[in-house]
C-alpha cells in the first residue's frame, strides 16, 4: 500500500494564496504535514526604511484587507511610544472602539463566511443562502457584518483601509447621534451573538471536532483590569509574563530542517500559537459578564484546548466586543474635534494588539527628523505555523478512518481554525518550495 | 440569456479589494442573482475553470510565476478588471521599486536566508496593464463600492462606465469642503488624483494621498513646486507623495522628478 | 427718483430674520472655519455678515445646485417623473458680486429655451443684498461695474452704516418684506453713499477692460498662456468657484434592474480633458493652454459676445483664491496688457437673435419609434423615426442641417444630424455610425422599438439665400447625411436654384454613404455629381482619386452667384475653405457646419462652445464670414 497524499494547491476560505500537503504513510505515521504559504512577499520592512514615521501607521493598513487596523494600531503605539507622543483619553477610547467593530465585522465574517460552510457541508456563504432554511441566518449574519462595517465608516471612513486615524489622533471623529444610532443597533445585535455562540457550540462540540484536543502554549496581551484588545502585557499560560514592548527579544524564529518555514518560540522555551481561543483562555474572567454567562450557559470553560472551539471563543468574543463598544460609546459621549500635534524625536520601540485572529506585533527605529531606520513586524497567522503543524501531527492520526475527501476538509478546517491571514504570513516564511511530483 | 460568469483573482496584496466585494451587503444578494461567480478561492471551496466573462484581477504583479497566470487569465476573460489600485498602478507594492535598495538588499533585510526559487523570485511591482490589456479600472485603495456596482450594471448591458477622471478638488469643491491645501497649508493631492471617491479623505479633514493614482492630464510637476514653494515641503518629503501609490505612472513619476 | 429705502438698527436684525423664517427658508452666511459658506440659519446669531467671501457663490449653489435631477425613468422612453418644486427661499446677505453673477445667470437659463429647474428656483427665491464696505482681500469687482454696491438684481439691499442698515428696495416683493421698517431719512442716504464709495476706493486690484473684447482676440497668441500653461494643474476649482460659470454634464443614473434609473446634471468644467471629447476618443481641446484661454476669455469676453453685454466676470476673486497653482486674473489681465500682440482689426461675435419658449419641459424626450432600418454602408444605418405621438409628429418641422437630440434612458443622449428631407412629412431620419454607448445601443434596436427624441435645434442651411443662386456643396465623409436633405429640397424646388454641383470625397469607396442614391442625384436637372477618394483599396472606382479639394480643379462652380455649403470632418472644410478663398470666393457666401460635442442642444451646458459661439443654437450651420477670425474657430 502506498503513502496517502492529501493535496490542496490553493486553500478556499482565507485571506491568501496558499496551499496544503500532508503526505501519511502506510504504517499511518504522518510523512509531511505543511501548510505552504505561496503569497508573494511585498517587502513592507525594507520599502519602509526611508519613510516617514507617519506613513508607517497608513503603509501597514495595506499588509491586510481583513485585519488593517490591527498593523494600524500596532503601528501607531509603537511609533508614538518610539517618539514619546501621548495621545488624548479620547483618542485612546476611539481607538479601542475601532478595533472592536473590527473584531465585530471579522468574527462574523469568520464564523458564517469562511468557517460555517464547512461545518454544516456547504462550499460557502452563498451556497448557504441557496437553502431557504439556512437563508435566515445567512441574512443576520450579513447583518452583523454589515454593522461591524458601518462602525468602521463611522469612526474611519472607509470599510477596509481607515482614513481618519493619523499619528497623534484623528482628524474626524463620529457625531455622538451618529454613535448612538450604531449603539440601537449594537443592542439589537445581542440577540443574533448568542445564537451565534449556541451555533458555534452545536457545531463544534460534535465527533470528531470534540475529540480533537492537543495542550500546547497560548500567547496573548494580557489585563487584569479589562479585557485586552489595543494594550496589555504580553503573556502566555504557562510562565510568560513580559511587557508588549519587549516581544523582539522574546519572540524569536529558528530554521527547522524538513520544514518549508520557520518556526516561532518563546525565548528559553518552545512553540505557541496566538488567536481568539488563546486570549480567551488567558483572559476569561475579564470578559463582558454576558459573554461569561453565555459560555457558563453552553458549558464553555477554560482551560479549554480543542482547536476546532475556536469557532465558540470567536463567537464569545463577539459577544463581548458588543458589550465593550456600547460601553465605549457611552464614555466617548460627544467626541470633540482634537487637534493633532506632535515633533519628531529620535526613538526605538515595539507594540503589540491583539487583531481578532491573534497578536500583530510592530515597531522599529526613529531618526530625529521622523524619518524611518528600521521597521520590524510580526503577523499573528506566521507565529502560528509551528502550532497547526503541531495540530496536523497530533489530529490526523485520529482521523485515519475518514475518505481522503473528509481527511483533505478536517485538514483544511484546522487551517482555518486559526483564521489565517496569508498576505500577512508571507513576509516571515521562507517560500522555497519545490513541488514533488 | 444565462448570467455573465465572473471570476475573481488575486496577486501581491492585502486582499482588501476582494474582501470588499462582500461589502455590498444592501445589494449582496441582488447583485449574486446576476451574475454567476464561478472562481472566488476566498469566498468559496468550489471554484470552476474560464473561460469567464469578466475577471476582477487584484493585486500588483510581483514575481515572474504572476506574470504567466496573469497572460492566461487575460486568454480566458472576455473582459478584465484592474481592481484596486495595486492592480492599476502596482500600489503600495510598488514603493520596493524606488526604495534604494536592490532585490537582493531587500530580500536580506526581511528574510535571514535567500528566495531562491527563480520562479518566486520578486521582480520590481507593477500594476496589471503591464503585462495585458486591461479593459476597465476600478481604481482606490480601495476601491469605491459604487463604482463597483455601476461596473457590473454596465457591463451587464454592454456599455462603457464611462469613469470621470478629473481631479478630486471637483468633488470637494461640490460638497463645498474647505481646501486642506488652500486654507489649511495641508499637502493634499487631490489637484492631481482621479476622482470617483467623492473626495472621501479631505471630506474626513485628511489630506489626499493619491491612492486613486493621477487624474487626466494632471500636472504633477506643478504642484510639486508649490509643495516645496508654497507648503515647505522638503524634496525628500514630496518624492515620497508621488512614490507612494502610483509611483510607477508617468504622470506621478513627473512629480518625483520635478523635485528630485 | 428716489429709491424707496428704510433703515433697520442692528439690534434689531434678530427680529427682523425671525419674522423672515415664518415665511421662508432663510440661508445666510455662516463659518465654515476658515472659510465662510451660505448655509440654512437658526436664526441671526448664525449670521456671519462680516463675511469676506464664500467657497461657493450662493445664487448657484441654491438656483443652478451642484447635482439636479431633470427626471426620472422606466425603460428607453418612459420618463416617469420630475422633482417637486423646492419651498420659498431666501438668501440673505448677498454680495454684489454674486448677485450681478446671477443676473448673468439668468441670461444663460432663462433666455431661449428657458430651464425650468432654475426657473422654479428663481422664482421662488428672494434675494436681499449686502453691499460691502469693506472690499474682500482678492476682489475686483469695481473692474466690471459689479460691485461693491448693486443697483438692481436685489428684493431688498442692505448697506452697513454704522449702528444700522441702510435698506434699498428694489421689488414688490422687498418692499413687503420691509413692511415695518422706518423711512430712511436724508442723512441715512448720505452714509450710505459715502460709505460705498468709500469702499470703491479701498479696492486695490483692477482689470484695465478698454476695448475688453477686442484686445482679448488680438492676444490669443501671447506668451502668457504658455507660461499658465506650466502652472495650471487643470484641477477645475477655478470653474467651481466662479459665480458666472454654468457649464454641466448629465449622466444617467439606473439601479439593478437597470431599466429604472435618474437622469441628473452635475457641474461640469471645460478645465477637463474630456470637457470636449466626442466619439472616437477626439479631443477638441488638448492642450491645457487652450483651456486656460478657453475659462479667461469667456469670463472676459465671450460671455458678454454671447449674453447681449453681460459680465462673464463680476471680480469676485474667487478664482485667484483658491487656486492652488495661484493663478489670478488680474495678474494675468496685467501681464497680457504690459506685452500685448499686435493691434489688429477685431470683429467681435454677435450671435443669431432667436429666442424659443417651448411650452413643455425642453429637457423632455418624447417616445419616437422606429419605422424603418436601412443599413448605409459597413458602418452606418439609417434609422426612420415616427413620433409615437400623431398630434406631436403632425406639428414636427425642421430645417435641413439641423439635429434632434436622441435620448434611450439609462444611457445618455447623442446630438444626430436629421439626414431627410424636410420636405417629407410623417417621419424624419438619422443616419448613424456605432461608436459610443448610445450608438451602440441604437445599433442592436429593431423596427418597431421606441427610443425618446427631443428637438429640432439649431440653424440649418440657407435655403432661402440660395434662392436664384448656384449651390456648390463640398462633402467629406458622413458630413452628406447632414447636406442629403438640403440637396433633395433644391431638386423638389428646381426651379428655384441655379445650378447644382456636388463635390463628394471620403477615405474610400466603402466609406461613401447614400451610394445607391447617386443615380437619382444625377437625374436632378442642372446637377453635376463628382466623387473622389484617398484611397480606393482595390476596389473598382472608376472616379478620381485624391482629397476633395482636388476636385476644385475639375469642378464648373464659380465665386460668381454662388453659395458654396459644406460639411466633413474639420480639416476638410479647413482646407476647402482655404483654397476657395485663395480662388477669389468671399466669406459671405461660403457656409460651414461645425460639430463639437454637443450635450443638451440648447445653449445651456456649455460644452459645444467655440470661442464665442454655441455650436447647438448658434449654429450649426455658420456663414463664414460670420465667424472667420474667431478664436478657435480655426477657419
Amino acid at each position: 500500500m502506498s503513502d496517502r497524499r492529501l493535496y490542496v494547491d490553493y486553500l478556499a476560505r482565507m485571506e491568501g494564496d496558499g496551499a496544503m500537503d500532508i503526505v501519511i504513510g502506510e504504517n499511518g505515521e504522518i510523512k509531511k504535514a505543511a501548510w505552504e504559504v505561496w503569497e508573494p512577499p511585498r517587502f513592507f520592512e525594507a520599502f519602509l526604511v526611508g519613510r516617514k514615521v507617519e506613513e508607517a501607521p497608513e503603509l501597514v493598513q495595506r499588509i491586510c484587507g481583513i485585519c488593517p487596523h490591527a498593523h494600524h494600531l500596532a503601528s501607531l503605539r509603537s511609533m508614538e511610544r518610539a517618539m514619546g507622543i501621548k495621545v488624548s483619553e479620547q483618542t485612546r477610547l476611539l481607538r479601542e472602539l475601532m478595533h472592536y467593530s473590527d473584531w465585530i465585522m471579522s468574527h462574523a465574517l469568520h464564523i458564517y463566511c469562511l468557517a460555517a460552510p464547512d461545518f454544516v457541508g456547504y462550499e460557502s456563504v452563498v451556497a448557504m443562502a441557496g437553502n431557504p432554511d439556512l437563508l435566515p441566518i445567512v441574512g443576520k449574519a450579513l447583518t452583523a457584518k454589515r454593522l461591524g462595517n458601518d462602525m468602521i465608516v463611522a469612526i474611519c471612513g472607509n470599510e477596509i483601509q481607515n482614513r481618519t486615524s493619523v499619528l497623534g489622533g484623528y482628524t474626524a471623529v463620529p457625531s455622538k447621534a451618529a454613535l448612538q444610532a450604531l449603539k440601537e443597533r449594537l443592542k439589537a445585535a445581542k440577540e443574533f451573538a448568542y445564537e451565534t455562540v449556541k451555533l458555534a457550540v452545536s457545531l463544534g462540540n460534535v465527533e470528531p471536532y470534540n475529540k480533537l484536543e492537543r495542550k500546547a502554549e497560548y500567547v496573548s496581551l494580557y489585563d487584569p483590569k479589562r479585557y485586552p484588545i489595543n494594550e496589555g502585557r504580553l503573556i502566555s499560560n504557562d510562565g510568560l509574563d513580559v511587557p508588549d514592548e519587549e516581544y523582539p527579544i522574546w519572540i524569536l524564529e529558528k530554521h527547522v530542517m524538513n520544514c518549508n518555514c520557520k518556526h516561532a518560540y518563546i525565548k528559553g522555551k518552545g512553540i505557541f500559537a496566538l488567536g481568539p481561543l488563546m486570549r480567551v483562555n488567558n483572559n476569561f474572567n475579564t470578559l463582558s459578564p454576558d459573554a461569561k454567562k453565555a459560555a457558563e450557559e453552553v458549558g464553555f470553560s477554560v482551560p479549554c484546548f480543542k482547536p476546532y472551539f475556536s469557532i465558540v471563543a470567536r463567537a464569545l468574543e463577539f459577544i463581548h466586543a458588543i458589550d465593550a463598544s456600547i460601553e465605549l460609546i457611552d464614555v466617548l459621549g460627544e467626541p470633540k474635534l482634537e487637534e493633532i500635534k506632535y515633533e519628531y524625536k529620535a526613538g526605538e520601540s515595539y507594540a503589540v494588539v491583539e487583531a481578532a485572529r491573534g497578536s500583530a506585533m510592530h515597531g522599529g527605529r526613529v531618526d530625529k527628523y521622523g524619518v524611518i531606520q528600521k521597521y520590524d513586524l510580526i503577523a499573528p497567522t506566521a507565529r502560528n505555523i509551528a502550532a497547526l503543524e503541531a495540530d496536523f501531527q497530533a489530529f490526523v492520526p485520529q482521523l485515519l478512518n475518514l475518505s481522503d475527501e473528509e481527511l483533505t476538509l478536517k485538514c483544511e478546517m484546522m487551517i482555518r481554525n486559526y483564521d489565517p491571514c496569508q498576505s500577512c504570513a508571507t513576509h516571515s516564511i521562507k517560500v522555497n518550495l519545490r513541488r514533488e511530483k | 440569456m444565462a448570467n455573465p460568469k465572473v471570476a475573481f483573482f488575486k496577486f501581491s496584496s492585502c486582499a482588501g479589494c476582494l474582501l470588499n466585494v462582500l461589502n455590498i451587503e444592501p445589494v449582496l444578494l441582488t447583485v449574486l442573482s446576476v451574475i454567476d461567480i464561478e472562481f472566488f478561492v476566498m469566498a468559496k471551496r468550489e471554484n470552476h475553470n474560464g473561460p469567464y466573462t469578466i475577471g476582477f484581477v487584484e493585486g500588483a504583479v510581483t514575481t515572474p510565476k504572476e506574470v504567466l497566470e496573469l497572460k492566461k487569465i487575460r486568454e480566458e476573460c472576455a473582459i478584465v478588471v484592474a481592481m484596486g489600485t495595486c492592480a492599476c498602478t502596482g500600489g503600495v507594492p510598488s514603493i520596493k521599486n524606488f526604495c534604494g535598495m536592490n532585490q537582493d538588499k531587500m530580500t536580506k533585510t526581511v528574510y535571514a536566508e535567500n528566495i531562491y526559487d527563480p520562479f518566486l523570485a520578486s521582480i520590481p511591482a507593477k500594476g496589471i496593464d503591464h503585462y495585458v490589456k486591461v479593459d476597465a479600472y476600478l481604481r482606490g485603495c480601495t476601491y469605491d463600492l459604487g463604482e463597483f456596482v455601476e461596473l457590473i450594471k454596465r457591463t451587464l448591458k454592454g456599455e462603457d462606465p464611462l469613469f470621470r477622471p478629473h481631479s478630486v478638488c471637483n468633488e470637494c469643491k461640490l460638497k463645498e469642503n474647505v481646501c486642506l491645501l488652500v486654507s489649511k497649508g495641508q499637502p493634499c493631492m487631490g489637484s492631481v488624483s482621479a476622482a470617483g471617491c467623492g473626495a472621501l479623505c479631505p471630506s474626513l479633514n485628511r489630506q489626499c494621498e493619491g491612492c486613486r493614482g493621477p487624474a487626466n492630464d494632471c500636472n504633477a510637476a506643478s504642484l510639486a513646486k508649490t509643495f516645496m514653494e508654497d507648503l515647505g515641503l522638503s524634496k525628500d518629503d514630496v518624492v515620497r507623495k508621488f512614490r507612494k501609490y502610483a509611483g510607477n505612472t508617468p504622470e506621478f513619476s513627473k512629480g518625483a522628478e520635478a523635485a528630485l | 427718483m428716489l429709491v424707496e429705502a428704510f433703515v433697520l438698527p442692528k439690534a434689531d436684525l434678530g427680529s427682523f430674520v425671525a419674522k423672515l423664517k415664518a415665511g421662508y427658508e432663510v440661508i445666510g452666511p455662516v463659518a465654515k472655519d476658515p472659510e465662510f459658506v451660505f448655509a440654512p440659519i437658526d436664526s441671526a446669531a448664525d449670521l456671519r455678515l462680516d463675511y469676506d467671501t464664500t467657497i461657493l457663490p450662493p445664487h448657484k449653489k441654491y438656483l443652478a445646485p451642484p447635482k439636479e435631477t431633470l427626471m426620472s425613468f422606466s425603460g428607453p422612453a418612459a420618463k416617469t417623473g420630475e422633482p417637486a418644486a423646492s419651498g420659498k427661499q431666501l438668501l440673505f446677505g448677498v454680495h454684489a458680486c454674486d448677485v450681478n453673477g446671477m443676473l448673468s445667470l439668468d441670461k444663460v437659463f432663462l433666455g431661449t429655451y428657458p430651464d425650468p429647474y432654475y426657473k422654479a428656483r428663481r422664482e421662488s427665491t428672494v434675494i436681499i443684498g449686502l453691499n460691502c464696505t469693506e472690499p474682500c482681500e482678492n476682489g475686483f469687482c469695481s473692474s466690471f461695474n459689479t460691485g461693491p454696491g448693486m443697483d438692481t438684481g436685489f428684493d431688498l439691499s442692505l448697506t452697513d452704516i454704522g449702528d444700522k442698515y441702510f435698506v434699498c428696495v428694489g421689488s414688490e416683493a422687498g418692499k413687503t418684506l420691509a413692511a415695518g421698517l422706518a423711512p430712511a431719512a436724508d442723512a441715512d442716504r448720505i452714509a450710505k453713499g459715502k460709505a460705498l464709495r468709500a469702499s470703491q476706493e479701498k479696492i486695490l486690484r483692477h482689470v484695465d477692460t478698454d476695448n475688453l473684447g477686442e484686445f482679448m482676440h488680438q492676444n490669443v497668441d501671447n506668451p502668457v498662456w504658455e507660461d499658465l500653461k506650466e502652472r495650471c494643474l487643470a484641477c477645475g476649482s477655478c470653474t467651481n468657484v466662479c459665480p458666472t460659470c454654468f457649464c454641466f454634464a448629465v449622466k444617467d443614473q439606473i439601479d439593478l434592474s437597470l431599466a429604472a434609473g435618474e437622469r441628473p446634471r452635475d457641474w461640469d468644467s471645460c478645465q477637463y480633458l474630456e470637457f470636449s471629447r466626442v466619439a472616437m476618443d477626439h479631443i477638441f481641446r488638448p492642450d491645457r493652454a487652450a483651456r486656460i484661454k478657453q475659462r479667461l476669455y469667456h469670463k472676459m469676453t465671450y460671455f458678454a459676445q454671447q449674453f447681449d453685454g453681460s459680465p462673464g466676470c463680476v471680480g469676485c476673486g474667487r478664482c485667484a483664491t483658491y487656486c492652488i497653482a495661484a493663478i489670478d486674473p488680474v495678474e494675468v489681465m496685467e501681464d497680457l496688457r504690459d506685452d500685448p500682440g499686435e493691434e489688429k482689426a477685431v470683429k467681435l461675435y454677435t450671435p443669431p437673435d432667436k429666442k424659443v419658449t417651448p411650452e413643455t419641459n425642453p429637457w423632455e424626450p418624447l417616445p419616437a419609434k422606429i419605422t424603418a432600418i436601412k443599413q448605409q454602408n459597413y458602418d452606418n444605418k439609417t434609422y426612420t423615426f415616427s413620433f409615437v405621438d400623431p398630434a406631436v409628429q403632425e406639428k414636427y418641422s425642421y430645417a435641413n442641417g439641423v439635429f434632434n437630440e436622441i435620448s434611450i434612458f439609462g444611457i445618455g443622449e447623442v446630438p444626430i444630424s436629421i439626414s431627410s428631407c424636410a420636405d417629407v412629412k410623417g417621419s424624419f431620419d438619422h443616419t448613424i455610425r456605432s461608436v459610443g454607448n448610445v450608438t451602440k445601443a441604437l445599433d442592436k434596436l429593431q423596427v418597431g422599438d421606441i427610443v425618446g427624441v427631443r428637438g429640432p435645434y439649431g440653424f440649418g442651411w440657407p435655403v432661402e439665400e440660395m434662392k436664384g443662386k448656384n449651390v456648390l456643396v463640398v462633402v467629406g465623409g458622413v458630413g452628406l447625411a447632414p447636406l442629403l436633405g438640403t440637396i433633395k429640397h433644391i431638386a423638389n424646388h428646381r426651379d428655384q436654384y441655379g445650378a447644382l454641383e456636388i463635390l463628394y470625397g471620403a477615405r474610400s469607396p466603402k466609406d461613401m454613404l447614400f451610394t445607391d442614391e447617386f443615380e437619382d442625384l444625377r437625374k436632378i436637372p442642372n446637377t453635376r455629381l463628382l466623387l473622389c477618394v484617398d484611397n480606393c483599396m482595390g476596389m473598382e472606382w472608376g472616379h478620381n482619386i485624391g482629397v476633395v479639394t482636388t476636385l476644385f480643379d475639375k469642378m464648373s462652380s464659380t465665386p460668381d452667384n454662388t453659395v458654396m455649403i459644406t460639411c466633413g470632418p474639420d480639416i476638410m472644410m479647413r482646407f476647402a475653405v482655404k483654397d476657395l478663398l485663395n480662388r477669389g470666393w468671399s466669406p459671405e457666401q461660403i457656409y460651414v457646419s461645425l460639430e463639437r460635442r454637443m450635450s443638451c442642444g440648447i445653449k445651456k451646458c456649455g460644452n459645444c462652445q467655440i470661442g464665442p459661439l454655441f455650436v447647438c443654437q448658434d449654429g450649426p450651420v455658420f456663414k463664414l464670414a460670420d465667424i472667420q477670425g474667431l478664436p478657435e474657430a480655426a477657419l
